[in-house]
């Protein structure tokens, strides 16, 4: 879910800014004229190459980011994880403006988890294999996370682009529910209650601190505290912070829109040099065991059958709003999947989720790269 | 202003009632949330000092002064530790941009301005306390009974801290106003050149204090070298990391935002490893960026400056709470004193340095005004001293604590006025951005 299609997970703000000075030398276009050049989307994803770039400079790579940078990155990785779930809150409009397509897209995403945790917990069940969490929990735990899509190629009028923007609300709010009842917290409902009341606490001082006609300078101040202090909120009562950014967000849509008109436009600048964070963390955190490669292979597999049949499923619930087939176009994972896995092993422990996380990681750098030949440019 | 007091109650009911319901979270679980109270608290505070007709930088570190561990305790010692972390962070790129800022082609023209000011003010400090100071040795509380050489050269270490200036709090005041101008640009060369004298200089006195105090020659080699080291060893790797980095933009320019973040982390840790000054380090990068590929470096500063309020917050806001008041109510008299006297002889060495033909007047009679901060290193001078001489040396060390909490609190609010008087607070916005290639 986001309100940009233009870039999957933004443009780096100093990149824009340097590039609009100095015009840019001709080898930098080097890469997209080959990728045309070859009749593939020009569109590469970020997580191509910072997660594989994370994990040659993680502990299991070359140690350049040991272990306890990783734990000084945490903080970061929240706030990354708010700022994500801010992105979708602000972007749940689209739920009331198109019903049809947001039931389509829980129908697609709702079958891919379906898919993915039933096959991975049968074979984890039948392979005997000793894992930190329940089987089933590990499987809806990687259910999850390959819900999401991000069909970065299409244009945004195209159904399949506004499935893909839809389907991220259901790993968001499944993964928040699934942490608060697993996690180490005392009760799940209030730790529901507790990520809701964080998400609309925040959202209420934005609207308190926000004003017309405020200077950029005080502005971006009051936007990087709202985040920090949403991220570190959740992650100091051990919550999602996916989730108390989507409250937050979604609060701002609904209740306070000049202030979440403010803050989108600041979070444009903002969130991706976060998400790239993230994502080399996600990549530094990974270990190629041989778990995580069989967990990343049945991944890959179930995930695949999952979207295929979420896409025909889709088309038959809302028959003439997508397109028969569509669920191809929805392969490219996006960051969501990611972020929804990196969440649950912030909850868990590293203990639990390694594996999870590592074969999330691995099938996400695979959908992205199948998704660099997907057809793009589509049309409605 | 009742939705901002509002707005803050939130803030403070949202942080009390987490720490209510969770059990007692450290390390980084706090640091996020650490960072989002105090850049919201800190803001608002800034609001409230604008309202009253004070900088908002000065609100920044009065928050620091009051949530801090020596007042209020909101911003508790470990909150103020992860606070230090990112402080460590903000003062590369605090550096980093104000070498971005000296172009050498800009800096020749005013280069014998900068020359005589840092000159006659630096002399004239030098000369007068190093008076002052020895004349006065017996009536302070450092060592009364010491005497000839030693006395001597005691008063010399002690004038040495004092005439030191803190290039981190000047540069952070230039950026948090962006100003821009003949003021700014005298301003920061001068208070670098001091930075480059000082270290210098510390280096000799201390030797002479060695000499004096019967202490091994080995020793002396191990402090010289250090601080030699400390010098060239920060240019040296500067200017590495600095003309990579230039390599990168000119040639890459993919990631800046990233590729920033990890230069100042490289040069934090760099620094740290190779005991290298980290200010002068990230300076020498940014001055390098500059000179080898100007319009990137131009437009990298705007860039960098204009997302970096946040930074600036957070550097002022941990300043505050890193105040040690309490050094202040065992020596603050002294203190007073010293800061008074500082000041005065701060601003005698800048009017006669306007004397001179080569020092534009208008904007160089308030150069004085940039130069009152004092910060971290001074504290790492004395610290130096405190290791060395372990008697007297701590006991100097509370005074020169003291100093540089009286100095730290003053100095950026005194310079914010100096170019809010010169009419250069905002000059970076109203410049227009050049576009050569």
């Amino acid at each position: 879910m986001r309100p940009d299609r233009e870039a999957p997970s933004g443009l780096d703000p100093l990149d824009i800014e340097i590039e609009e000075r100095v015009p840019p030398a001709p080898r930098r276009s080097w890469l997209p004229r080959r990728h045309h050049a070859l009749g593939l989307n020009p569109v590469t994803a970020p997580a191509v190459v910072y997660v594989p770039l994370g994990y040659l400079a993680g502990p299991a790579g070359l140690g350049l980011v040991s272990a306890p940078a990783l734990g000084y990155l945490d903080p970061v990785v929240s706030v990354a994880l708010a700022a994500l779930g801010t992105l979708a809150g602000l972007a749940a409009g689209d739920i009331l403006r198109h019903p049809r397509l947001a039931a389509v897209s829980a129908v697609e995403a709702g079958a891919t988890l379906l898919l993915v945790t039933g096959v991975v917990a049968s074979l984890l069940y039948a392979w005997g294999v000793a894992t930190a969490l329940p089987p089933l929990l590990l499987a809806l735990c990687l259910g999850l996370g390959a819900s999401p899509s991000s069909a970065p190629a299409l244009v945004v009028e195209h159904p399949a682009a506004k499935v893909a923007d839809l389907d991220d609300l259901v790993p968001i709010l499944g993964a928040a529910g699934l942490l608060a009842a697993i996690g180490p917290g005392p009760d799940a409902w209030l730790l529901l209650l507790a990520t809701a009341a964080i998400g609309v606490s925040v959202g209420i001082v934005a609207a308190l601190l926000l004003r017309d006609g405020q200077p950029p300078s005080e502005r971006v101040v009051v936007v990087v505290g709202l985040l920090l202090l949403l991220g570190g909120a959740a992650a100091y009562a051990a919550v999602s912070p996916l989730a108390a950014g989507f409250a937050a967000g979604a609060w701002w849509r609904w209740r306070a829109r000049d202030a979440g008109q403010v803050i989108l436009a600041d979070l444009r600048r903002l969130h991706h040099p976060l998400v790239v964070l993230f994502l080399i963390v996600a990549g530094a955190t990974s270990v190629l065991s041989t778990q995580a490669l069989w967990l990343s292979a049945a991944l890959v597999l179930s995930r695949l059958l999952g979207k295929l049949a979420g896409g025909w499923l889709g088309s038959r619930v809302a028959g003439g709003v997508a397109p028969a087939g569509f669920g191809l176009l929805l392969l490219p994972p996006g960051v969501f999947g990611l972020a929804v896995v990196l969440n649950a092993q912030q909850v868990l422990g590293p203990g639990a989720m390694t594996a999870a996380l590592s074969a999330t990681a691995v099938s996400t750098v695979v959908f992205e790269v199948v998704g660099v030949a997907a057809p793009h440019e589509g049309e409605p | 202003m009742t939705r901002r007091l509002a707005a803050l109650g939130i803030v403070l009911l949202l942080a009390l009632a987490l720490a209510r319901v969770t059990a007692p979270a450290a390390g980084p679980r706090t640091t996020a949330l650490a960072l989002g109270i105090a850049l919201l608290a800190a803001s608002l505070a800034g609001d409230l000092l604008e309202r009253a007709r004070l900088p908002r930088l000065t609100g920044y570190l009065l928050f620091g002064v009051v949530c801090g561990p020596y007042l209020l305790n909101i911003i508790t010692r470990p909150m103020a530790r992860d606070l230090q972390l990112i402080d460590n962070l903000a003062v590369a790129l605090i550096a980093l941009v104000a070498g971005l800022e000296m172009n050498l082609g800009r800096l020749r023209r005013s280069l014998k301005a900068i020359l005589a000011l840092a000159g006659t003010t630096i002399g004239l400090m030098y000369v007068a306390l190093l008076a002052v100071l020895w004349a006065a040795w017996p009536w302070l509380p450092i060592d009364p009974a010491a005497s000839g050489l030693l006395r001597f050269a005691q008063a010399a270490v002690l004038t040495t801290i004092v005439v030191s200036f803190s290039p981190a709090a000047t540069m952070a005041v230039i950026a948090e106003s962006r100003a821009r101008g003949p003021l700014t640009e005298i301003t920061l060369a001068v208070v670098i050149m001091a930075e480059i004298v000082l270290i210098v200089g510390f280096t000799l006195v201390v030797q002479l204090l060695r000499h004096a105090a019967g202490a091994g020659p080995g020793a002396d080699v191990g402090v010289s070298a250090l601080l030699a080291w400390e010098l060239i060893g920060s240019l040296a790797l500067g200017s590495l990391l600095g003309a990579l980095f230039a390599l990168y933009l000119h040639h890459v320019g993919r990631e800046v935002s990233i590729v920033l973040l990890f230069l100042c982390v490289v040069l934090t840790q760099l620094s740290r490893a190779l005991h290298t000054e980290m200010l002068l380090t990230a300076l020498a990068a940014g001055f390098v960026v500059e000179n080898l590929v100007p319009p990137e470096g131009d437009a990298l500063k705007d860039a960098v400056e204009r997302g970096s309020p946040p930074v600036l917050v957070v550097f002022f806001a941990a300043a505050g709470a890193s105040l040690q008041i309490d050094a202040l109510a065992e020596v603050g008299v002294l203190a007073v004193a010293l800061a008074g006297l500082r000041m005065l002889l701060l601003r005698s060495g800048v009017m006669l340095g306007t004397r001179l033909p080569s020092v534009p007047d208008p904007p160089g009679r308030l150069v004085w005004m940039g130069l009152v901060s004092q910060a971290g290193v001074v504290l790492g001078l004395a610290i130096v001293v405190a290791r060395q001489f372990p008697g007297w040396g701590l006991r100097l060390q509370t005074v020169v604590v003291a100093l540089v909490a009286i100095n730290q609190f003053l100095g950026p609010a005194v310079f914010r006025l100096a170019l809010a008087r010169a009419g250069e607070v905002g000059g970076a916005d109203r410049q227009v951005p050049s576009t050569s290639a």
